[in-house]
């Protein structure tokens, strides 16, 4: 009995609230009834339970249930608000007690809706931007990459696969030369370094275009006495513009300007990257200005971020910054703005527009500057380049083979690099085509700063003139002169990176030799401190 | 209480805009949270405040409530919750301790010499009023631990297991807990009565 009575009181609690499972209820009960001492327990327990379940009954203030409930009146009034105002015309509701459930559904989403709206948008869009950012970021490399391939299509390629013949390929006259030895000459100076093709990065169909303006421009040199015959139609690329390309080819290697040297700094890699890219974009060396945009494809994209770079760079250089300022996104969509509107209307600061136009080119053009008796060989060179009408749509250029373009625009370089002796010319070319004096002399300063090879000053002249006057026939060799006098800057200045870095290192490393020789000596004496 | 699956429905009506159906839930709880905070905050202004924020706490958060578990226990652990935060916080605990001196009540001898003193008579039987007050006493002189198992038990009615659940202990322990609670309940009721003690304690023992 004992252990029953034991076992009754470890069971009291279940017991006392009905908590015993009914076997083991039996069994307690049992044992109560017969049990004095348990039964005596479990009713003095009851009895405090009931006494204290009476007193425990205190009812709660009226005014707090009052308070309660409108609190509840106004919780539900908040929320049905949003949806009640969105439905609010629909909202002769048959069933009041049903109205509210759909009020609280709409509510409901709505309120998750106004939750998550904004973070999808701004998520969408961030990754928007980063894949934007991925593509004009990485896709240089993609171009640095080709470009060797690109560069034996060239030599595979016969020069004279041009369908149509290229009047702006055709000053070769003076020369006397044969088409075949022209040819070589082209060929030959299609083994110049890639870069070289950078310059004057005209696009590919441009030469189909330029029929039209070429065929003007030839006899509008041909007035002036300038050809000895009418060019010839001839489907090759220039042989003038090859031959100079070899010259400047032996006078690169002379002058160890080209192949650029790897540059050094990580930060330029981009620059030149784009550089290329962008002598690839058969729309860089000048969009048409009334091609539709649908016309244009990626073009535009792909563009962006080098010659913002550019601009960074240049205004970077010219404020005398230290470091490269990369080019921001806002910078980026200033230079499309630019892009896009070349030629037509130039905003911003006067730079970014026309940097943002022109085609990024290499170091081409800086071994020919200066060189009187070089840019004295190709005197026709500037006719034919001025005298190019606007460029067209560029539709079928994008259709052409990278050998191709590149043959053309390495045709267009030699131009380019006739051009520094025959700013006299184009002058009278502007003069022929009615333009005002001011951009004259500009023209003229420009060009003496180029040929000087003070590439900041040229290159800020240069936009200033495409910012004034957009649409010039003369416009295409300053956007080639901008560039070039660009990119020969970005060049000087990695090279002066590289060298400072190089004299840093040197100079860390003789620091820290002396430093060693200090340390050996003292460990040495520590050494014999502790033998002793 | 008989009902609790109603308090999810009219949960539910409440939800769907069915102010009347949170009264209801309101009237049949609302008593049994105020005793146990009444038991906790010996201010009634503050008692009030505390079970308006015990229901506002349902309102706001009746969405979240996906029915895991019952109403009633939900509700209640909220209140439970809310009730003992506010007694740890506040510096000044109006529960009366075993030598604390009564501050409302004809006498001022303790609670501790009422229930220990020997010589009171069995005809001094208190009246409801008296017993109230002296049961009132009685739970407030249980330690916090025991004074919430005791009410939840008993004036909520939840089982061992929820309030295991809701106080963070293992059920024995509730169990425990309660056992004591109600002795020195039954001690101050005997006391009160004039029942013998030697046969409660004899009965508690054995």
């Amino acid at each position: 009995m004992a252990t029953n009575c034991e076992n009754v009181s470890a069971q009291m609690m279940e017991l006392l609230y009905g908590e015993l499972p009914a076997d083991a209820r039996a069994n307690v009960d049992a044992h109560v009834a017969g049990c004095a001492r348990c039964r005596a327990e479990l009713d003095g327990f009851q009895k405090t339970r009931a006494v204290a379940r009476q007193v425990l009954d205190e009812a709660p203030p009226a005014r707090a249930r009052l308070a309660i409930l409108n609190a509840a009146a106004a919780h539900l009034a908040a929320q049905a608000q949003p949806a009640a105002a969105a439905a609010a015309p629909a909202a002769a509701a048959p069933t009041p007690a049903r109205k509210p459930v759909v009020e609280e559904k709409f509510s409901f989403w709505d309120r998750l809706r106004a939750r998550w709206a904004f973070p999808t948008f701004a998520t969408v869009g961030a990754v928007a931007v980063f894949l934007v950012a991925n593509k004009m970021f990485l896709d240089p490399e993609k171009s640095l990459e080709h470009r060797p391939a690109a560069t034996q299509e060239e030599r595979a390629a016969p020069p004279a696969t041009p369908p149509v013949p290229s009047p702006a390929a055709e000053p070769a006259p003076w020369e006397g030369k044969p088409p075949e030895a022209a040819d070589n000459e082209a060929k030959m100076g299609h083994r110049m370094p890639p870069h070289g093709a950078r310059v004057a990065a005209k696009p590919a169909g441009r030469a189909d275009d330029d029929r039209e303006g070429g065929e003007r421009g030839a006899k509008k040199a041909k007035k002036e006495g300038r050809f000895a015959e009418p060019p010839p139609a001839k489907p090759a690329p220039a042989p003038a513009a090859a031959e100079e390309k070899a010259y400047r080819d032996q006078h690169l290697a002379k002058q160890k300007f080209a192949p650029p040297p790897p540059p050094k700094e990580s930060a330029s890699v981009p620059a030149n990257k784009a550089a290329d890219k962008i002598a690839d974009d058969p729309f860089a060396a000048g969009a048409p200005v009334d091609a539709p945009p649908s016309l244009r494809g990626p073009a535009p994209s792909r563009r962006m971020k080098a010659p913002s770079q550019a601009q960074g760079d240049l205004d970077s250089l010219m404020t005398g910054e230290g470091e490269r300022s990369r080019a921001g996104g806002g910078n980026a969509l200033g230079s499309v703005g630019g892009v896009g509107s070349v030629g037509t209307t130039s905003k911003g600061d006067g730079y970014g527009s026309g940097a943002g136009a022109a085609p990024r080119t290499a170091t081409a053009p800086r071994p020919t500057v200066g060189d009187a008796s070089r840019a004295a060989q190709a005197p026709a060179a500037a006719p034919v380049q001025a005298t190019a009408p606007p460029p067209p749509p560029p539709a079928p250029v994008a259709t052409k083979s990278r050998a191709k373009r590149s043959a053309e625009l390495e045709a267009d370089e030699g131009y380019v690099a006739a051009e520094p002796g025959k700013a006299q010319q184009s002058k009278d070319e502007k003069k022929a085509g009615g333009k005002n004096a001011e951009t004259e002399t500009l023209l003229q300063r420009a060009d003496r700063l180029f040929a000087d090879g003070r590439w900041a000053e040229a290159a800020a002249i240069y936009r200033e003139l495409l910012r004034r006057d957009p649409r010039n026939e003369d416009a295409e060799r300053w956007r080639r002169r901008l560039v070039a006098a660009e990119n020969a800057e970005v060049e000087q200045r990695n090279a002066n990176v590289a060298a400072k870095r190089a004299e840093q290192k040197r100079d860390s490393a003789e620091s820290a030799a002396p430093a060693r020789k200090q340390a050996a000596p003292k460990a040495s004496k520590a050494t014999s401190t502790e033998s002793q | 209480m008989s009902n609790d699956e109603a308090d999810e429905v009219l949960l539910q009506a409440y939800r769907a805009g069915d102010v009347r159906a949170f009264e209801r839930l309101v009237a049949r709880h609302e008593k049994p949270i105020w005793n146990f905070i009444r038991r906790f905050v010996h201010d009634a202004a503050t008692a009030e405040d505390l079970l308006q924020e015990v229901f506002l706490r349902v309102v706001k958060s009746a969405d979240e409530w996906r029915g895991a578990a019952k109403f009633s226990t939900w509700l209640y652990t909220i209140a439970r919750n809310l009730t003992v935060d506010h007694a740890r916080r506040s510096v000044h605990r109006n529960a009366a301790s075993l030598d604390a001196e009564r501050t409302h009540g004809e006498s001022t001898s303790t609670l501790h010499d009422r229930i220990a003193s020997p010589d009171r008579r069995a005809d001094e039987v208190a009246s409801d009023r008296e017993t109230k007050q002296r049961i009132d006493e009685a739970v407030a002189a249980l330690p916090a631990e025991q004074r919430e198992v005791f009410l939840m038990r008993e004036v909520m009615e939840m089982p061992f297991a929820e309030i295991a659940a809701a106080v963070g202990a293992s059920e024995p322990t509730v169990k425990s807990r309660m056992r004591y609670a109600l002795e020195k309940l039954r001690a101050a009721l005997v006391e009160l009565g004039g029942e013998r003690p030697s046969a409660a304690e004899s009965s508690g023992s054995g």
